[in-house]
Order: C-alpha cells, then structure tokens, then sequence
C-alpha cells in the first residue's frame, strides 16, 4: 500500500466532511499511504485471545436526570441564531426550474 | 525575585511576607511583555488579580494550554476553527487550581488540537525555545514549555496524548508529568483522542510539579473515567532519597536502538551511572510489544480524533464559512477554512482505519496489541519497580526542518507512546545538555497510581544531578 490513489483520498474527504483543493489531494495521497504501510505492521502480530476492549478504567455515569442548563451562555456562541434556534443555511437543495 | 523563581520559593516568600501577591503578579506580567515577543510562547494574557496567600498553591500565576476551558477566555486549541470561542464554563482541573489559590493569567501556543510534536502546528505560528531560538520548544505543549523555561511563568499546563508534555519538557529542560490517565479530570479539556488525553504542569523542578499535582487530581463527577481516588500530597515523600533497594529496569531498546542520537544515549548512559551511584538497582529488560507503539497510536488516537473532530461543522459554534449553497457544503467549508493540514491528515486516517473494510485490521487489531502492551507492563512491573528510557531519541528539532516528512517527525515519539496508550503514569526528568548547549531528558515510568514514587525516584535523581538549576540565557 504505497499510495492511496487520489480517488480514495477523496472518498475519505467526503466521509470526513472535508473539503481538499487538488494540492492537498495530491499530498495526502503520498503522505497518508506511508502512515498506513507503516501501520500495516501490526497484522503480522498475534493476538489471539486479546480483547480489543480497554478494561483499566471503569465508566462512572451520573444519574439520569435532566440538568439545568444556561442556554443562553452556549446560544450566544452560534455563528447564527433566532430566538432559542441556530440557523443554519437551507438543507435541501431548490429545485431549479 | 529572581527570574526562574520556583512555586516553592514564591510560596516560602508569600507567605514569609518577603514580597506581596502584588508585586509576584507584577513580576511575572512584567516578564511576559518583556519576553514573549521572542518566544511567541503566550497567546493572550488575562486581566486577573491574585486573591489569597493560603492554599497549596496560594498567590501563584500560571498559564494554560490553550485547550483547557477558562470562562469567558477564547479557548481556541491553536485552531482558526475556535479562534473566537469563549469558553462558557472552567475546565475542572481550572476550579481545582483556583480553589488551591493559583489563577490563571494567560493561555500558550500549542499545535493545532494538540497535534504535533513541534508546535508548528499552531495555527497562530510557532513557538521558539528559549534554549535557541531557531529550535522548536517540542510539542504539543509547545508555549508552556517555552513560557516557563524562559521564567514568564512558574509553572504552566499542559496536555498529553502521545507524549505532548514530556516532549517540550525535554525538550526545553523542565520536569512534566503524564498522570495515570483518569487521574486529572478531562472535563472542559478540548477532546483529541479521549482514551489517553490527561493534562499536566511545567515546572522547573520535580518538587514543584508534584506539588501543583497535588493540587490539580481529583474525582469529577463530570468526568466519566476519573478515577475514584481523592487528591494526594504528592510532596510528602521528596526527601532527595531513592527508595531503598530501587528495582530500575532499564529498556534495552533505549541503548540499542537505531535512530538515536549518540549524545541524547551518552547522557542516558551518565543517568543511568547516577542513578547507581544513589543506590539504584539496575536490571535490563526487554518489552517485546514496545515497538507497535507508534503503529497502535497513528490507528487508535487518528480514529478517535477524527470522531472528536467531527463536531466542528460551523452549526452551533466555531468558524462558519460564510456563502455556503447549502448545509453540507457548509459543514465542509467550515471545515476546510477552519483545520490545518495535519487536522485534515489524521481525520482522514482515522476515518481510513474505522471504515468498514479497514476497521479490524487496523482499529481492532490495535486494540488487540494494546492489551498485549498492557499485559506485558503488568508482567514487568512484577519485577521492577521504574521502568527507564531516554525522553526523546532526538535533540530539539530545527524550526521549519521538519513539516515536509511527517512520519519522520512520528519516529521521534518511540519512547513516549506506549505508556499513553495504556495510561500509565510517566515523569519528564531533565537530565543534562548537548555540546551545543541543547537540554536532554530523561523519563521515569511506573504501573498505574505510581505517580508518588516517580516524583520520588525522580527528586533523588534531579537533586543528585542537579541540571534544573540551569537556564537559558538573555532572560535574566
């Protein structure tokens, strides 16, 4: 796995939500086949009977119940926002007729 | 005052009355304007004023890592993606310092998300070590690392995920702790990769990042991996004394290695002579998995920042790229104008590594030789008590010599990773110079809740050695 061709790169774009000009296509496709050849190193070791899951920490949940929340201090954050909404541009693309 | 002043002799003077919070305040405020425009280690001050002389850490300024929420203060993790975000709220490890007495009077450069190992990631320029100017500080951390060895601060926070605090404190001849991971809490600490991020200080000496642990550990309810242990004083037992009957395995690796520069083994070899001389008990060891550190952590940590990442969409905060035709395309605009080049490289590994086709040979497969690593630390530590390598195998990089290979610059975190992968503790010991006056540390690691006897063990070894006492020159 030398290079990732530059369709799969921009597959990968498309997944990640990322927008890449040509240039950063033709880099990436170089830099991140070596990263995952590199990483390919890791098939050959066995593993059998090792379990994926890290056990050393134990998740702590809090209770479930509603919190009181100060939305006004994370609405004002919004690029755009009306009343108790964010705004966001349309999300289906019109018709054009 | 005198530059390069420690958190022990401000809190012996506050609170002898030899000098006032005023006048330590003035001090270090004074010294960030007169210095930092060299450095480009401080991002921003804040207009704070210190409020008690009690507490651990009463009356003492420091700098935060431009990850760690503070109310109100941009909180931009050297992204243009947060470049006007406001935390709404302190990260917890924030109200820990203030309720010991310490405040929070700047942020520092960093790369951008807490990825890279030089700082020039950040989007907001490099940071410079004040050991030559012309080096990088290490990164992440690059501006606390650079803050505190130029003395603009007494000490400064980090974070680590592969190895972002030992490296610039090895770099820039600090001491840095990564602590068993749930030990410091993440809470309104920028996620990158949430199974190993924990936070950490810059200090000049082993005494004083033990006593500003002491005061930043602790349960958080709103932390959902922190560990169920109170805070300690990690202080108590620096006596200058190695342990009695110390077990030191030192890794084989670390003296037969390629890739290691001849003066960072050499000063190995001095540390390891030192360390006899005091009484340590040397055994060498081998830690067969060791090698797939950086494997495991290019999959593991990529998958998980490229899942951290995907929040930053320009919907409810951050960068939103203006004239978007429609709402992906500005999820995408936001996205592209917002991250730099080493964001967009490690999201699209770690979506690359969780797709369907490719996520048991890499992620699962990762996750697999991750508890095979854990199992053989479990396994060594039976028999020894620290575990020791050399910090960084290189010296401080060249500025602008190293973003065109990335994976070359990965190579240098071969002793770092595999700890943070299974999170235990390891502590940044400075431990000597290059004949061109470059510093070069060394590192202590031990199983988990071991922080006590590292601060210990390395408190013998820095009192013993000494090379803390050192500056960089043209800040006095």
């Amino acid at each position: 796995m030398k290079h990732l061709s530059k369709d799969e790169i921009k597959k990968l774009a498309n997944l990640s939500a990322l927008k890449l000009d040509e240039q950063e296509v033709a880099l990436l496709s170089q830099q991140i086949g070596a990263i995952l050849e590199y990483a390919t190193q890791i098939s050959q070791v066995n593993t059998t009977g090792l379990s994926p899951v890290r056990l050393t920490n134990q998740n702590i949940f809090r209770d479930d119940a509603a919190l009181q929340q100060p939305s006004e201090v994370l609405l004002a954050q919004s690029p755009k926002r009306k009343d108790q909404y964010f705004v966001v541009p349309q999300i289906l693309e019109q018709n054009k007729k | 005052m005198k530059p390069f002043i420690t958190v022990k002799a401000l809190r012996e003077g506050l609170t002898n009355k030899t000098f006032s919070l005023s006048e330590v305040h003035s001090f270090f405020t004074k010294r960030i304007t007169t210095y930092n425009n060299k450095l480009n280690a401080v991002l921003e001050t804040f207009d704070r004023q210190p409020s008690q002389t009690n507490g651990l850490l009463g009356g003492i300024p420091f700098a935060r890592k431009d990850n760690i929420s503070q109310t109100n203060e941009i909180t931009s993790a050297g992204s243009n993606i947060l470049k006007n975000y406001r935390a709404p709220y302190n990260a917890t490890i924030i109200n820990n310092l203030e309720a010991a007495g310490a405040y929070s009077i700047a942020r520092t450069n960093m790369d951008e998300f807490a990825m890279g190992s030089t700082g020039e990631f950040s989007a907001y320029g490099p940071s410079k070590n004040p050991w030559n100017l012309s080096k990088s500080p290490g990164g992440s951390s690059s501006g606390s690392a650079a803050a505190v060895a130029a003395g603009l601060l007494p000490f400064a926070l980090g974070s680590e995920t592969g190895g972002s605090i030992r490296m610039p404190g090895s770099f820039c001849n600090l001491v840095g702790m990564y602590p068993t991971y749930g030990r410091n809490s993440r809470y309104g600490i920028i996620a990158f990769a949430s199974s190993n991020d924990q936070v950490g200080a810059f200090t000049k000496t082993v005494y004083d990042n033990a006593l500003v642990q002491s005061a930043l550990g602790g349960v958080d309810a709103h932390d959902a991996t922190s560990i169920q242990q109170g805070p300690k004083d990690y202080t108590r037992s620096l006596d200058g004394k190695l342990p009695e009957d110390l077990r030191i395995g030192v890794l084989k690796d670390a003296l037969e290695a390629d890739g290691i520069d001849p003066e960072v083994r050499a000063t190995f070899e001095k540390s390891l002579r030192d360390l006899e001389k005091i009484g340590a008990k040397l055994t060498y060891v081998d830690l067969p998995s060791w090698k797939y550190g950086i494997a495991i952590y290019f999959i593991i940590a990529r998958a998980e920042a490229a899942s951290n990442l995907a929040r930053f969409d320009g919907t409810i905060y951050g960068l939103r790229a203006q004239d978007a035709k429609n709402l992906r395309d500005m999820f995408e605009s936001s996205r592209q104008q917002g991250f730099g080049i080493e964001i967009k490289r490690r999201v699209l590994v770690g979506n690359y590594v969780l797709s369907v086709g490719h996520k048991e040979a890499f992620y699962n497969q990762a996750c697999r030789v991750r508890a095979m690593i854990k199992a053989e630390f479990d396994e060594l530590f039976k028999n020894i008590d620290v575990l020791m390598c050399p910090t960084s195998p290189s010296l401080p990089f060249g500025l602008g010599q190293t973003t065109s290979d990335p994976l070359a610059v990965y190579m240098a975190d071969y002793f770092l990773l595999p700890n943070n992968m299974i999170g235990t503790p390891a502590l940044q010991v400075p431990a000597g110079f290059s004949q061109t006056g470059l510093p070069i540390g060394v590192q202590f690691l031990g199983p988990q809740f071991s922080e006590e006897l590292l601060y210990k063990v390395g408190h013998a070894f820095e009192q013993h050695t000494g090379y803390y006492q050192k500056n960089p020159q043209g800040y006095e």
